[in-house]
């Protein structure tokens, strides 16, 4: 098997590709529930900026 | 008559007509120096069995990916050794499997291997254990780099 | 020639929202919104429309000078941003033209088939979305410019939840929390126990009633991802269990509103049976924005109760675990099963429920008591079934004794389906503000006429009236803009996630998961269907 020819995408550059596309955007990041926080946060305080301080 | 043939099977009980067409019939058939290629294909629609699940965390999705792929390898590797034992002229031969979309997956090895013959296992009414999927012939014949045989579905 | 594949798509989108905006604001659209029912939200459809036009057209332009690069903001800003306005120009199509002309197509249907067909479906616009998206996928399939904006919808429903925090006070928090972790608890360590005892009777692998069991007792896909490594499932197990959970999760969306609807139960019982009877947590906000999509009542149970599961999960993953490793004899850490597992969003929930708590979303000082809202907002509208209600009475001649004030604005109310001015004031804010606070100062006073005993109205009236006076009472802007924010980002991931069902993954369902899956799956919707209608009252909620 490891004599595959080069131009065959081996086994487990597919399941790379695979992977890559199975999860979300946030593969690359420790984890994506504290972005979803920090975001959150964000909106929050703006909703907050403009509907309660600067009013 | 044929010097390079591809052999796709992944187990079930319609492949196993293909494997034993192959490697029963046409080996002892065909020229001694005949090659032979067993090519698995990993149907890539797992990608989709994580389905609209958004609770976990991509840790516990790659874990997932993972556990799939180990298991796939692990049970690809079990038929193999089943082809094998039960055809023991088979192991001089190149096993292969390969994650893709399962009718462009056939057709590009095909040509990359430069094959000239492509053998299938017959539609079976009953599908086998397994990924439930079946291989389109609309979709499949128009891609055919090479004659395509399909085994029949007698014992 | 990847970059230009993606671009056009950025910059078609991008002008038609743009195009759409102004067009919209020409107010030529006015007697189409108008047949519609969506003239309310013009001022909103143009914003949305122009801000993210602006986006789209911005980013596709950076895309097409800059050289992607493997950055934060390629990953997290451009590459997505087709596919996240794709998403956006979806919800919005859904919510403003979709919804209403389903609305106003089974109501001419009616006559023929002899009922609302958006009624028993109840077709609004999170079930919409979740088809819309379903379709999408196993027709044309996710365009390839749009597969990574799609993907953020799984983090945005997130952000829903994370929101929705700020909408729970102490008191709720409690009740809710006494029912879910009881409910839950029971039935799913109940049902965890049938499946595996149903295993042993039919004689099938530990590997296959693990991660069955799973998904079966917690929360459907998210268990079954989570277990199926621990438990080590064969490839097929994990297929046919998958294919059967998301099957039967679709069915039960349709399913659970239409029969808690026909039962008349009312929200907190529902939120109740749904977190508890429908196995993946998505299709649990889905059903129970279907119930009532009007006010978030039902939602704010439902999502307790989705917490409740997600929170069981990490122990059932340990308990499974401990029964399976016996075997096995692998061994798994504390970390790696809690640990890594545990969903910091819940983390999120708790900390604006704590903001909330303390009163960082309460009104300043200068509002001086309650904060009225007789804006045009989704929010603020009576369920239709209160609008027929009122609507009936006033035709049927039940309500007597009203002043002209009164009547004027019960006939509005009817009309518009909330406390609100008129629409052709709504440019001028003080003229506008002012009849919608005095068709509510009349609607209250109906509402003490009728308890002086002056005025005769029926006690569904009533509680319809109440309801419409209690909906414009909002504590405070804040709160009722971070619930707007919530319901775009649920609509956003619902769509998003319907997209992740595919036919092939529904196609898996077979074999004995789907036997004993469905036996197991009917069980717990029977059981906590009765056990919900038994036990559960209502809970006095904001």
């Amino acid at each position: 098997m490891n004599e595959n020819k080069k131009d065959i995408k081996t086994t487990e550059d597919n399941i790379d590709e695979m992977e890559e596309r199975a999860l979300s955007v946030f593969a690359s990041e420790r984890n994506e529930d504290l972005t979803a926080l920090i975001f959150c946060l964000i909106t929050t305080f703006l909703v907050l900026l403009f509907t309660k301080w600067l009013v | 008559m044929f010097n390079h043939i591809l052999l796709c099977t992944h187990g079930t009980p319609g492949a196993q007509k293909a494997e034993a067409l192959v490697l029963d019939d046409l080996l002892h058939k065909g020229s001694p120096d005949m090659k032979i290629t067993i090519l698995t294909v990993i149907n890539e629609d797992w990608k989709w069995m994580l389905g609209d699940d958004w609770l976990n965390t991509s840790k516990t999705h790659r874990d997932f990916m993972n556990h799939v792929d180990n298991q796939l390898s692990l049970e690809i590797i079990g038929d193999w050794e089943r082809i094998k034992s039960r055809f023991p002229a088979a192991s001089r031969f190149k096993f292969l499997k390969i994650v893709g979309p399962v009718e462009e997956t056939i057709a590009e090895v095909a040509r990359k291997l430069k094959n000239d013959l492509i053998v299938i296992g017959p539609y079976q009414k009953k599908q086998g254990k397994g990924f439930k999927a079946r291989l389109k012939n609309k979709r499949f014949h128009p891609l055919l780099p090479v004659p395509l045989l399909i085994a029949s579905s007698d014992d | 020639m990847a970059e230009t594949q993606k671009n056009t798509p950025l910059f078609v989108m991008g002008g038609i929202l743009l195009v759409y905006g102004f067009i919209a604001n020409t107010g030529v659209l006015l007697p189409v919104m108008k047949y519609l029912h969506t003239h309310k939200y013009l001022d909103l459809q143009v914003i949305m429309c122009l801000v993210l036009g602006a986006l789209g057209i911005l980013g596709g332009i950076v895309n097409s000078v800059r050289k992607p690069q493997n950055t934060t903001l390629d990953r997290f800003v451009l590459q997505p941003l087709g596919g996240v306005l794709l998403l956006l120009i979806l919800a919005m199509a859904i919510r403003w033209y979709l919804e209403p002309m389903v609305k106003i197509l089974s109501k001419n249907l009616q006559p023929t088939l002899g009922f609302k067909i958006y009624k028993v479906l109840n077709l609004n616009y999170v079930v919409l979305g979740i088809l819309v998206g379903v379709l999408i996928t196993n027709t044309i399939g996710i365009p390839k410019f749009a597969a990574a904006g799609v993907k953020t919808a799984r983090f945005v429903l997130k952000m829903g939840v994370i929101m929705l925090g700020a909408r729970y006070s102490f008191a709720e928090l409690a009740k809710l929390g006494v029912y879910s972790v009881w409910l839950i608890g029971f039935f799913v360590l109940g049902t965890v126990f049938l499946v595996l005892w149903l295993g042993g009777l039919f004689k099938q692998p530990k590997t296959m009633t693990g991660v069955l069991s799973a998904g079966m007792g917690v929360c459907g896909v998210s268990a079954t991802v989570a277990v199926a490594p621990v438990v080590k499932a064969k490839s097929e197990e994990m297929a046919y269990t998958i294919g059967t959970i998301l099957s039967f999760g679709i069915i039960c969306m349709f399913i659970f509103p239409t029969i808690g609807k026909l039962v008349g139960m009312n929200p907190v019982q529902f939120g109740a049976w749904a977190g508890t009877g429908i196995l993946n947590s998505a299709q649990v906000a889905a059903a129970a924005l279907a119930f009532n999509a009007v006010d978030i009542k039902t939602l704010k149970v439902a999502e307790i109760f989705n917490i409740t599961r997600v929170l069981f999960l990490p122990v059932i993953v340990l308990v499974l675990a401990t029964w399976f490793g016996k075997e096995s004899g692998q061994k798994l850490s504390f970390k790696s099963v809690v640990v890594d597992k545990f969903p910091i969003f819940i983390l999120g929930f708790l900390l604006l429920f704590l903001f909330s708590s303390l009163g960082l979303f309460s009104p300043p000082t200068h509002y001086k008591g309650k904060y009225i809202d007789v804006s045009y907002n989704d929010r603020t509208r009576i369920t239709d079934e209160e609008r027929e209600v009122l609507k009936s009475a006033i035709q049927g001649g039940a309500i007597s004794g009203l002043n002209s004030t009164q009547a004027e604005a019960l006939n509005d109310l009817v009309k518009q389906g909330q406390i609100a001015g008129n629409f052709d004031n709504r440019s001028d804010k003080k003229l506008f503000a002012k009849v919608g606070q005095d068709r509510m100062f009349a609607l209250e006073s109906i509402l003490a006429a009728a308890k002086a005993k002056q005025v005769k109205l029926p006690k569904d009236v009533k509680s319809a009236v109440k309801h419409a006076i209690k909906q414009v009472h909002k504590k405070s802007k804040t709160v009722s803009t971070l619930t707007d924010c919530m319901i775009w980002f649920f609509a956003f991931g619902l769509i998003g996630l319907g997209m992740q069902i595919t036919k092939k993954a529904i196609m898996q369902a077979g074999g004995f998961p789907l036997l004993m899956g469905g036996i197991a799956g009917v069980t717990k919707a029977t059981l906590s269907f009765i056990v919900v209608l038994w036990l559960v009252k209502d809970v006095v909620l904001k």
